[in-house]
């Protein structure tokens, strides 16, 4: 009896055993095929809306480098169809792996777009969202639209309901003329800021996106750090200091600048915080070297600035009240301009070595440092509000004759690939991205 | 329970008592649940419990105004001061702000519309410039294609080119010689693609190194399995992971760390196809809290769902061997 007992049991535990177990650290590393249907309406007025909005996400996505939006004529299913109930089988057949579709119904001049994500292997929505605005707001639905996938699809936070303030430069290099100009992040938009009749250099966002901080020859004996309100057009200077300011960036909260001040009587550069409300200065930085280009960590606890205390450009680290100094920067080279990234994780900077300039990236403890551009002239790296994207700007060599020399906005991805030129209708320098408006 | 209380116990009394023309009834009984148990099977009580994924998405509605991120503090202070009479009136952007709402919309729902009271309009701005055949331009230009690298597998199998996978009866490794190319596919680990324009001499020989690193750590997986899953031959279990990994498409733009791990197990049928909703993820170190908790499941289910992984390359004569399927998705060497 026991023995049978025993075989029943043995039988029923090996039947468990049946099973292959395998482990992959392998796989694919492609962009991610996405279609994206055109958003259908009932109204032929709003069909038109409907085609823009799906053209813009897609090539927000596509811009990205993660997504491969498939080609619309390959489509089997149409709109209309598609806005009752996906046939996913349809979707399986051109390999796309995500589908988005939309619709739009419009009263007035108002419009409701609905969009919604499916994944088409498992076959299941992955995100579903409604939104309510007037007509003439259809560009900016579609960025939101567009991060929302990005966001759900990557896991990470998007980046296209964002801004860039830059300086549009024209003119030859000797006499160059230099404006604030604005746009959103696909270059829709543009807008001078600035009439060009004085110098700007360096302009950064405030964290509400609504102020700009930059350094302006307003006065062209003494150029200062100034705040620009977007919204009001109306520009003050920051803080009363005899000498010149500046490489301003606002603190993560918003409420006060970092800066840098060249003490007319000492001659050197040392990195201030004015306080916006109480207008007092803070000196953090007291030696005899050059200390400048500062930039806030996320938490704005730390802040990361170059200096040649070392003998050389470098970068350095430390506690916004001066203390726990450390040098991250270790090889050759100088280094400058360095920017905390938005995720905390990474520092960008430039770099110069052997007659190059580089784009690179580090970790916030010196590690792991990597070049991701280069040129003749690259400089002025600024994070997408993710953290996964940067913008900078390119120069080209001026000839014997004075002409050339122009330069122009890039975007790379992180990984150092996906470089590409944002084209601007001036010369470009200086870029700062702002933070998501949404 | 005492044993004078076992023993009085009925079940006991009956099985002491238990006489030959009885056995044949037990044994009935005993039959009837075996055949219960093969074909329900037994709950795992011992292994971990599988996680689905919420397929509800949480409602939430976020006003979003159309120029600001955060709350502006500062506004705050300014509506405090009198306003400045000196102001520009060519502003930029208007103070009035429009609002868009946003509402999620669950599968298949009867949508509802929310109407929310708009701000006035921002009067629309002169254009200066439009881009967008110049942004057609930059599209067309054309990406930067990320290297691909091919990965060196030792002991491949030499598949005869007439002769289907799937269709093979007998032991592959009595037919095969280790000569098998792989699908040029775009195999290759994150990490090595962070690119690094001073580094390309280093980086090449770090390439080499981490394909022998690949080598090495293939080698050990086989051996590994060929001790576990002593059924089914090393190429066979060779070829099983270069599809598996020709589906595994990296979650795009993920921030992966060093040891995410996602543990999903599938019933398969004999034709090597997938049972419906029979995938789960049975163990994963991500948080559910983690941005990336949903994308990174989701592509390692998506993996078994893929069409160039349906139907999976495995014996058909060893059902047995595979008809449950265990993965682990290890991304040490998937860094985004």
């Amino acid at each position: 009896m026991k023995k049978f007992l025993f075989t029943v049991l043995f039988i029923i535990t090996s039947f468990q055993l049946f099973s292959l177990e395998v482990t992959l650290t392998q796989g694919t590393v492609k962009p991610t095929p996405i279609a994206v249907t055109n958003f259908f309406s009932n109204e032929n007025s709003a069909n038109n809306i409907g085609k823009n909005i799906s053209n813009i996400i897609s090539d927000n996505l596509e811009r990205s480098g993660l997504f491969m939006p498939i080609n619309k004529k390959a489509f089997i299913q149409n709109e209309k169809s598609l806005s009752i109930q996906p046939r996913f089988e349809d979707w399986k057949i051109i390999k796309a792996q995500h589908l988005v579709s939309g619709k739009i119904t419009k009263k007035d001049k108002k419009i409701s777009v609905e969009f919604r994500l499916y994944d088409v292997f498992s076959q299941k929505q992955l995100l579903g969202k409604k939104y309510e605005t007037s007509e003439k707001n259809w560009r900016r639905v579609s960025h939101i639209i567009s991060d929302a996938i990005f966001e759900r699809v990557t896991g990470e936070g998007g980046y296209f309901d964002t801004r860039v303030v830059y300086v549009a430069e024209t003119g030859k290099k000797d006499n160059r003329q230099k404006r604030l100009a604005i746009m959103d992040q696909d270059q829709a938009n543009h807008r001078f800021l600035t009439d060009g009749s004085y110098l700007v250099l360096t302009p950064r966002f405030s964290p509400n996106s609504q102020k700009i901080t930059y350094m302006s020859y307003i006065n062209k004996s003494n150029p200062r750090v100034y705040i620009f309100d977007i919204e009001t057009g109306q520009q003050e200077v920051v803080g009363e200091f005899p000498g010149m300011t500046f490489a301003p960036r606002f603190s993560p909260d918003g409420e006060k600048i970092i800066m840098s001040y060249s003490d007319p009587d000492i001659g050197n550069s040392e990195i201030y915080i004015l306080d916006l409300n109480t207008r007092v200065s803070k000196r953090i930085t007291n030696n005899s070297a050059i200390d400048v280009s500062a930039s806030f960590s996320p938490e704005g606890e730390k802040i990361v600035f170059n200096s040649d205390r070392s003998g050389r450009r470098h970068l350095y680290t430390m506690n916004i009240n001066g203390k726990n100094l450390k040098r991250i920067s270790r090889q050759a080279g100088s280094y400058y301009t360095p920017v905390w990234s938005p995720r905390g994780d990474m520092i960008a900077f430039t770099k110069q070595e052997g007659g190059q300039f580089y784009i690179g990236v580090m970790e916030t403890n010196g590690k792991n440092e990597r070049m991701i551009a280069k040129s003749f002239h690259v400089e002025g790296p600024t994070w997408s509000p993710n953290g996964r994207y940067l913008l900078y700007f390119k120069e080209e060599r001026t000839a014997e004759d004075g002409s050339g020399g122009e330069s122009s906005l890039y975007s790379i991805d992180l990984t150092g690939y996906n470089e590409r030129k944002i084209i601007t209708p001036l010369g470009g320098s200086d870029p700062a991205w702002s933070p998501l408006m949404h | 329970m005492n044993l004078s209380s076992i023993k009085n116990n009925k079940f006991y009394i009956y099985l002491n008592n238990l006489e030959s023309e009885n056995i044949g009834l037990f044994s009935s009984i005993l039959i009837h649940f075996l055949i219960l148990f093969l074909a329900i099977g037994l709950p795992d009580f011992f292994g971990k419990k599988s996680i689905n994924l919420p397929s509800i998405i949480p409602i939430e509605i976020v006003n979003i105004s159309e120029v600001t991120s955060l709350e502006r503090k500062d506004s705050e202070k300014n509506e405090k001061k009198p306003p400045s009479s000196s102001l520009n009136k060519n502003k930029f952007n208007n103070s009035e702000r429009i609002e868009i709402t946003k509402k999620e919309i669950k599968l298949k729902p009867e949508i509802t519309k929310k109407e929310i009271k708009l701000k006035p309009d921002i009067p629309e701005e002169k254009k200066i410039f439009t881009p967008e055949k110049k942004k057609k331009k930059i599209i067309e230009e054309k990406m930067e294609i990320i290297p691909i690298k091919k990965i060196k597998v030792k002991l491949k199998p030499k598949i005869e080119k007439s002769t289907p996978v799937n269709e093979k009866k007998t032991d592959i490794v009595q037919k095969t010689q280790p000569k098998l190319k792989p699908k040029p596919k775009e195999q290759l680990n994150m990490a090595s693609l962070l690119k690094d324009l001073r580094k390309k001499k280093q980086s090449i020989i770090n390439e080499e190194q981490e394909v022998e690193k690949k080598d090495e750590d293939i080698a050990e997986t086989k051996d590994e399995l060929s001790d576990e899953n002593s059924e089914l031959s090393i190429s066979e279990i060779d070829l099983l992971l270069q599809q598996l990994s020709g589906c595994w498409v990296a979650t795009a733009g993920a921030k992966i760390e060093k040891g995410m791990i996602v543990t999903i197990s599938v019933k398969l049928k004999q034709n090597g196809r997938v049972y419906d909703n029979s995938i789960r993820i049975i163990d994963t170190n991500i948080a559910k809290s983690s941005p990336v908790y949903g994308p990174i499941t989701e592509s390692a289910i998506r993996t078994l769902l893929n069409p160039d992984c349906v139907p999976l390359k495995l014996p058909e004569d060893k059902y047995d061997t595979w008809k449950k399927l265990t993965i682990t998705f290890d991304h040490k060497m998937m860094r985004g």
